[in-house]
């Protein structure tokens, strides 16, 4: 008999919606979290006072204090080979720049809260876009289709959204990804005041990509933001400190799963960290081990069993713990392979007038209705953002304030009304938008393990990438784009005539490493997260996707996650 | 009071930048008539009259803590700046007469640069250059800085002038976005007293043992 009827490894919002999912059918459950943190107000002001007196303020300050920190080392933004060992990262290009935060609550404590569907066309890249291609045209990834379409997924997608309590305009997105005069949970978030100044400034507006003439409809993006109070949550403020830190909670985060759970009776226990895996003979999985950082005895392996095993580590850790587990060899074809994340890039402008940035969320609108297009036998879908944040950034008050007090010419030199009336000025004229693109899954893009150890003595990640020319020729055209909106719209571009590829940034959406399919010779794991080889172990995730479109991962992998949970009741 | 301030302090006699004596009321008056020249805000704007509990527990003035904080971190260059400032407090243009000093190409003006450039920081956003660090060959920017202590930050006056909330700090309600804020650009609103948090201490997050709170 196994000690519980299911044991959860990770508790991001992954794995807090299979802990609150799950706890209400009465099992015996146990969340094994790395990371030893709290999930209540006391905890989010403990974060606050992090980052409050923190000279630099980046999407992870408020979380680098967080008790036993060393012994889950996380991926910082600073630079991104401090944790993962990156032999081959000497060009940008070259670079896996993805991160995540180990936390209990998982990365969602940071996150931007965007929670758009996957497009139709998505879910088939490869039969409505990629048949007719030579893979040789696409740097050779392994491109396939979902083993599920969107209409299956419809219905856990509307789940997803009032599990994590979504705003949006359903009339704006209705065409896009079809809802089927479905509600989001709230209304949309109001445009602000800039939004709204370029979006009359630009009018109708048409683009052609790859000989198609596309529109643009620069729309409210639907996100896990309350509009009004929701779940015991309040409405956004526009404190505009999405990322790095919700000070009132109004965005949804994993915490709310994860208090969830505990109350139905789920036993979290944080400071563990999940080292392996053990399988018998017949390839049931037994045991799961761990090291408990906070015990008399850090090094010492501890074990627990469960009848079913969830493993919610994110795709650089799972097929960490599996590779390290010996159940998978590291040349697996699929296995650790076909890491993804979305390529981002930002095109510049100051607006002739003053906008006012920096009033609300930091981001509430964008442009999907380029996702989708036969260009994607050419180049990678991708999606814009409007920002509300200035330039992001490339330009903020810091920064803005930095430029005028330190110019190239020191006889320019200004204070006083000068100073002011400059910094003011530029301030509230920046606008950017932000591309993010598709990146296909490459069999050579893929994690290992390194030699080199963290402090609890696990091997750490090791990470080949590379960005290939598909998706760069979509920079190119988000880039091209950006700037034929910036012209209709009166605003002045800033910056080189080609977008340089060297900078591009990470979304921080990894995706990938263990595959879905029909086919267990061809995939990791099942439509539900069910392992091929280990009928009682499931992956939930963006480990899971074959593909990453250019859609920002957290409403797809909560629907999947959803999805799953009936299946994983069965085993 | 002289120059482009209003705010009086009371006090006592003149005793620029002796920092061994400590800072009097003069040195203070001289330090936010500075502050409000330099940064371009006008007096009401600067939020020199917040205050805040130090460590133990003395209650302090922003204007007071900020002081001795450039004091402490650039003791040479702040004095200096203090002095000509004196220099040129009385004269009508005082402004353009100070820029231009700090416009200068000789070693004098460029110390003088590097405290000009912390009182506008310390002001506009709560930070200041790590005096330890050196500046960026290539761009002349210290890489290195330094935070306000916990609750400074939200005093940080660029966003008032920009009509954005310090992130963070809303103290508006839900949809205020929509609207064009009501600020001039050139003299942003008076400076509002926020509810602060006194507690200066940063307790250790390690130690943090909480149940869910539902
Ligand atoms: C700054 C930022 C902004 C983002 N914005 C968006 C956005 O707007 N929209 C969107 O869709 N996505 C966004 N993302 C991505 C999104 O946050 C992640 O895709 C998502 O949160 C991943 O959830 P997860 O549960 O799969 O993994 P994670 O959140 O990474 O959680 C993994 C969990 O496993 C635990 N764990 C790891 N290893 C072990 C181990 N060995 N033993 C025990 N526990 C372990 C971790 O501590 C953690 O709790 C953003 C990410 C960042 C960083
Ligand atoms: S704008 Fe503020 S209140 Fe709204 S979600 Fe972001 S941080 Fe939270």
């Amino acid at each position: 008999m196994a000690e519980y009827d299911m044991v959860i490894i990770g508790s991001g919002v992954a794995g807090a919606l299979c802990a609150a999912g799950l706890s209400e059918t009465g099992r015996k459950i146990l969340v094994l979290e790395a990371a030893q943190n709290g999930l209540g107000v006391a905890q989010r002001e403990q974060f606050r006072r992090v980052w409050d007196p923190a000279p630099g303020k980046s999407w992870n300050t408020p979380y680098l204090r967080t008790a036993g920190i060393r012994y889950y080392p996380s991926p910082g933004s600073a630079d991104t080979r401090i944790y993962f060992d990156q032999p081959d990262a000497v060009k940008s290009l070259l670079t896996f720049k993805g991160y995540y935060q180990r936390l209990a609550g998982g990365s969602t404590w940071a996150w931007r809260g965007n929670t758009p569907r996957m497009m139709p066309g998505d879910f088939q890249l490869r039969s409505k876009y990629l048949s007719k291609v030579s893979p040789d045209d696409y740097g050779g990834a392994n491109v396939v289709d979902w083993p599920l379409s969107y209409d299956d997924l419809k219905p856990w997608y509307l789940k997803a959204e009032h599990e994590l309590g979504v705003s949006g305009n359903a009339e704006e997105w209705e065409a896009l990804t079809p809802r089927d005069g479905a509600k989001y949970p709230m209304p949309g978030q109001p445009k602000s005041y800039s939004d709204l100044t370029l979006i009359t400034r630009m009018g109708a507006k048409t683009v052609i990509l790859d000989g198609e003439e596309l529109p643009v409809e620069i729309i409210t993006m639907a996100q896990a933001r309350n509009t009004e109070a929701y779940d015991g949550r309040p409405a956004c403020e526009g404190n505009h400190n999405c990322i790095p830190l919700c000070p009132t909670g109004a965005k949804y985060d994993a915490t709310v799963h994860l208090k969830r759970a505990a109350r139905n009776g789920v036993e979290i226990r944080t400071g563990c960290v999940v080292t392996k895996l053990d399988a018998s003979p017949d390839g049931h999985i037994s045991r799961v081990l761990y090291k408990q950082w906070d015990s008399e005895s850090p090094q010492m392996e501890r074990a627990v069993t469960g009848t079913t095993v969830i493993l919610a580590a994110n795709p650089i850790e799972t097929p960490k713990i599996l590779f390290n587990s010996g159940l998978y060899a590291e040349d697996d074809p699929y296995v650790g392979k076909h890491l993804m994340d979305h390529i981002q890039g930002e095109c510049l402008a100051l607006a002739p007038e003053a906008i006012f940035p920096f009033r609300g969320p930091q981001t509430l609108c964008g442009i999907d209705s380029l996702r989708d297009g036969n260009y994607r036998s050419k180049f990678a879908s991708f999606r814009l953002t409007l920002g509300n944040d200035g330039w992001g950034r490339a330009g903020n008050p810091t920064s803005v304030v930095e430029e005028n007090l330190n110019p190239a010419e020191p006889s320019t030199f200004s204070i006083g009304k000068t100073l002011r009336h400059k910094t003011v000025d530029k301030l509230t004229r920046l606008v950017r938008f932000g591309f993010s693109a598709e990146q296909l899954p490459q069999p050579d893009n893929r994690v290992e393990l390194s030699d080199k150890l963290d402090d609890l003595g696990i091997r750490r990640p090791k990470i080949h990438y590379a960005v290939h020319k598909y998706t760069q020729e979509a920079l190119q055209q988000g880039y091209r784009i950006s700037k034929e909106l910036f012209a209709a719209m009166g605003a002045s571009h800033v910056g080189e005539e080609k977008f340089p590829l060297d900078d591009w940034n990470t979304a921080a959406h990894p995706m990938g490493t263990c595959r879905m399919g029909k086919n267990p010779s061809d995939s990791v794991v099942d439509k539900f997260g069910r392992c091929h080889n280990h009928k009682n172990l499931f992956v939930v995730g963006a480990s899971v996707f074959p593909t990453g479109s250019a859609t920002n991962p957290v409403l797809t992998l909560a629907a999947l996650t959803l999805m799953a949970l009936g299946e994983m009741g069965k085993t | 009071m002289k120059g482009a301030t209003a705010i009086a302090l009371g006090g006592a006699t003149a005793l620029v930048g002796t920092a061994a004596q400590g800072a009097n009321a003069t040195d203070h008056e001289a330090f936010i008539a500075l502050s409000v020249t330099l940064t371009g805000l006008t007096a009401a704007e600067l939020p020199a009259m917040v205050e805040q509990n130090d460590a133990l527990g003395v209650r302090l003035k922003l204007y007071e803590i900020y002081f001795e904080r450039l004091r402490s971190s650039y003791p040479a260059e702040f004095r200096e700046l203090l002095v000509a400032w004196r220099e040129v407090e009385d004269k009508p243009d005082h402004e353009l007469v100070l820029s231009e000093k700090l416009a200068a190409m000789d070693p004098a003006a460029e110390r003088l640069r590097v405290a000009a450039r912390q009182v506008v920081k310390i002001w506009l956003l709560s930070t200041i250059d790590d005096p330890r660090t050196k500046p960026d060959v290539k761009t002349g920017r210290n890489n290195g800085q330094l935070g306000g202590d916990l609750g400074q930050y939200q005093y940080s006056a660029i966003w008032k002038l920009i009509g954005a909330p310090v992130p963070g700090y809303s103290s508006f309600s839900h949809g205020y976005w929509v609207n064009k804020p009501g600020i001039k650009l050139d003299a942003g609103a008076a400076y509002s007293l926020l509810p602060i948090s006194t507690d200066l201490l940063l307790p250790d997050i390690g130690t943090i043992v909480e149940l869910p709170d539902g």
